[in-house]
């Protein structure tokens, strides 16, 4: 699980650091940085796990786009990260806390193609701090194809674990923007297992999800909960089933309501579609990030979704000594625009966004500001972070109130 | 690292529409040309709950926000002059008897803000995307005699630009457009709106903000 990024140079970020808890709700104005978040942690999780091509590729803009642009048109030619990551009790060894920083940067080499290249990197145990993983500090360069932790591998054993590991997590990092178009769609035999990022492939994804939890007594594994929670919240279905067709040779969902069996996926309605992508988003291992699920998804329902997902993920403490067989790990990571948000999400689980000007050498450049809800009656101020606390009156604007400031 | 952040007082919901973003913009400038040491410029934060006529609302609602802010705007419209002293008096008093620390900088234009809107001319065409303006409204320095800027602007976006200054809806995106594209060099030509600007680099010298 992913406890807290920091970002430097990518989009709207300087300097910018936030803490996840398991389940963590983005909120803010449009055009913050919300989905910004998301890209840096797809970014930086794919540069690591399948290398800086890859990583370009699944985020939206082209790799020189990527660095933060002053208010004077320039860009800047670094980008940092940290990742700081927990990765929990397995069989013999103890829960443990790592951060992996990483240095980006665009280069121009003479001769050659201009590109992000990784600058530097290391692994930096946070359990027992003056524990780096070795050989890694200093300055080196990863060219584009190789992801980035491989180039700790092939040292000490016991590091080369702790690496597997890390890239493991980062592997299980998938964010989801859902579209409507590839909702519907079947899958194909053999296509891939899991959903990319707008749901298409959900049909195999289903699949691959039963097959990987299923068990003598609950042949359908995690897919058994997701159907039941589909019917708590959409209601006009009562079931649905993942339809092997070896003559088409594809994958295809089929819905029942209780006056209808068999409506094909094509017809079923839109909330219907996003809730089961969401849900087994939610139901995977790892770090589910969630664009905007109160997208054709009516308020009531949502509150629900969200109560849910909070019920999913794995507490800290719960990764943190759980026995060898241990549930799957699950983090999840929403952005939003719904008031509803403040309504069922704790304080402590929700970040606000919105914009801030630095000033760097005379140059004024906007850049995302994060910062954490007030506690009833608790501090505005809060060492270690770099803004106040958002007060109610602040939050008037979210929801949206009679007298609305810019 | 130097961060300012700053909470408005004000009169009413059009002024949320123009006022942080003009302040805002015109301190990015000044913080830049008086203290390079300040490094982070925040948003202007309007606090309707305050009201701006009652100095008992006004400073129990500061309180409430005491942290969030550094410096305290205090806009109130200048006409009628008689008026407006009485008022901006009367909050200084019971401001500097309260236990807030932070200075409190009065916004108070000649006689109405939406002057300020007028200011630089450029920023209007540039709003309202005409090749130029027919008829020239007031500019510059004059803008604060102008006796009402509200009809001045209502005309502007009738005349001009032929949309309904009745709908609101375009108004708020016309005032929202000039403050953002507004020459802050031209503002300052504006007496009131300098004014403003001097009493803020004084308040923030009175911060510890060091000069450049
Ligand atoms: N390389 C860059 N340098 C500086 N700013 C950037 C860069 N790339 C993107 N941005 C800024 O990031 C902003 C978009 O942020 P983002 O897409 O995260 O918004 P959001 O909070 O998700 O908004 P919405 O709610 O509308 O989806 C844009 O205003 C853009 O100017
Ligand atoms: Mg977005």
């Amino acid at each position: 699980m992913i406890t807290r990024i920091e970002i430097d140079g990518f989009k709207s970020f300087e300097n910018f650091a936030l803490d996840l808890p398991p389940f963590l709700v983005l909120i803010g104005t449009n055009a913050s940085g919300k989905s910004n978040i998301l890209d840096a942690l797809t970014f930086v999780a794919t540069a690591g796990t399948r290398g800086v091509d890859a990583a370009v590729s699944e985020v939206r803009g082209d790799a020189r786009g990527l660095f933060r642009k002053r208010g004077d048109g320039t860009r800047v030619d670094r980008m940092r990260f940290a990742l700081e990551l927990l990765l929990p009790a397995q069989r013999s060894s103890p829960s443990s806390r790592w951060r992996w920083e990483v240095r980006f940067a665009w280069a121009v080499p003479e001769g050659g193609l201009e590109g992000i290249t990784i600058e530097t990197q290391r692994l930096v145990s946070l359990s027992s701090p003056d524990r780096v993983i070795p050989l890694v500090e200093g300055e080196w360069v990863v060219r584009e194809g190789r992801p980035a932790l491989d180039a700790f591998s092939g040292n000490h054993k016991q590091d080369g674990e702790i690496v597997r590991r890390i890239k493991l997590e980062l592997t299980e990092v998938r964010s989801l923007h859902l579209e409507a178009g590839s909702l519907r769609g079947a899958s194909e035999l053999g296509g891939p297992r899991r959903m990319d990022s707008t749901a298409r492939n959900l049909p195999n994804y289903l699949r691959f999800l039963a097959r990987e939890t299923a068990s003598e007594n609950r042949p359908l594994g995690v897919v058994g909960e997701i159907k039941m929670h589909l019917v708590g919240l959409v209601r006009e279905i009562s079931d649905f089933e993942i339809v092997e067709d070896e003559r088409r040779r594809d994958v295809r969902l089929e819905f029942a309501s209780p006056y209808d069996r068999g409506l094909d996926a094509e017809f079923a309605s839109d909330g219907t579609l996003r809730m089961l992508a969401i849900l087994a988003a939610l139901h995977d291992g790892g770090t589910a990030v969630i664009e905007e699920p109160e997208n054709g998804v009516f308020p009531e329902r949502l509150r629900q979704l969200l109560g849910l997902a909070r019920e999913l993920v794995t507490e800290e403490d719960e990764a943190a000594t759980s026995g060898p067989d241990r549930p799957l790990q699950r983090q999840a990571l929403f952005t939003s625009h719904s008031p509803v948000v403040l309504d069922v999400v704790p304080r402590e689980n929700i970040a606000f966004l919105d914009m801030t000007t630095v000033l760097e050498d005379g140059i004024a450049s906007r850049v995302s500001r994060v910062r954490r809800l007030r506690e009833d009656a608790g501090p505005v101020r809060v060492d270690g972070e770099r803004w106040p606390r958002v007060t109610d009156s602040e939050l008037g604007r979210f929801r949206a109130g009679v007298e609305e400031p810019v | 690292m130097w961060s300012l952040s700053r909470v408005l007082i004000r009169e009413g919901p059009s002024d949320d529409w123009f006022l942080p973003i003009l302040l805002r913009r015109a301190l990015e400038e000044l913080v830049v040309e008086f203290f390079p040491a300040c490094r982070e410029v925040q948003e202007v934060r309007p606090l309707p709950e305050a009201g701006n006529q009652h100095p008992e609302t006004m400073i129990k609602t500061l309180k409430e926000e005491r942290g969030t802010f550094d410096v305290v705007l205090y806009h109130h419209d200048g006409a009628p002059p008689a008026k407006s002293q009485l008022v901006l008096g009367r909050i200084r008093q019971a401001y500097s008897a309260s236990d807030l620390g932070e200075p409190l900088v009065a916004v108070v234009p000649m006689r109405e803000t939406e002057a300020w809107l007028l200011a630089d001319r450029t920023a209007l065409v540039r709003a309202l995307n005409l090749r130029r303006l027919n008829r020239e409204p007031v500019s510059g320095s004059e803008v604060e005699s102008c006796p009402d800027p509200k009809v001045v602007i209502d005309a502007l976006l009738r005349d001009e630009a032929g949309l309904n200054p009745k709908k609101k809806g375009a108004l708020r995106n016309f005032y929202l457009s000039v403050a953002e594209n507004a020459g802050i060099a031209e503002l300052r030509k504006v007496p009131a709106f300098q004014q403003w600007w001097n009493d803020m680099i004084e308040a923030l010298e009175g911060l510890g903000y060091q000069h450049g």
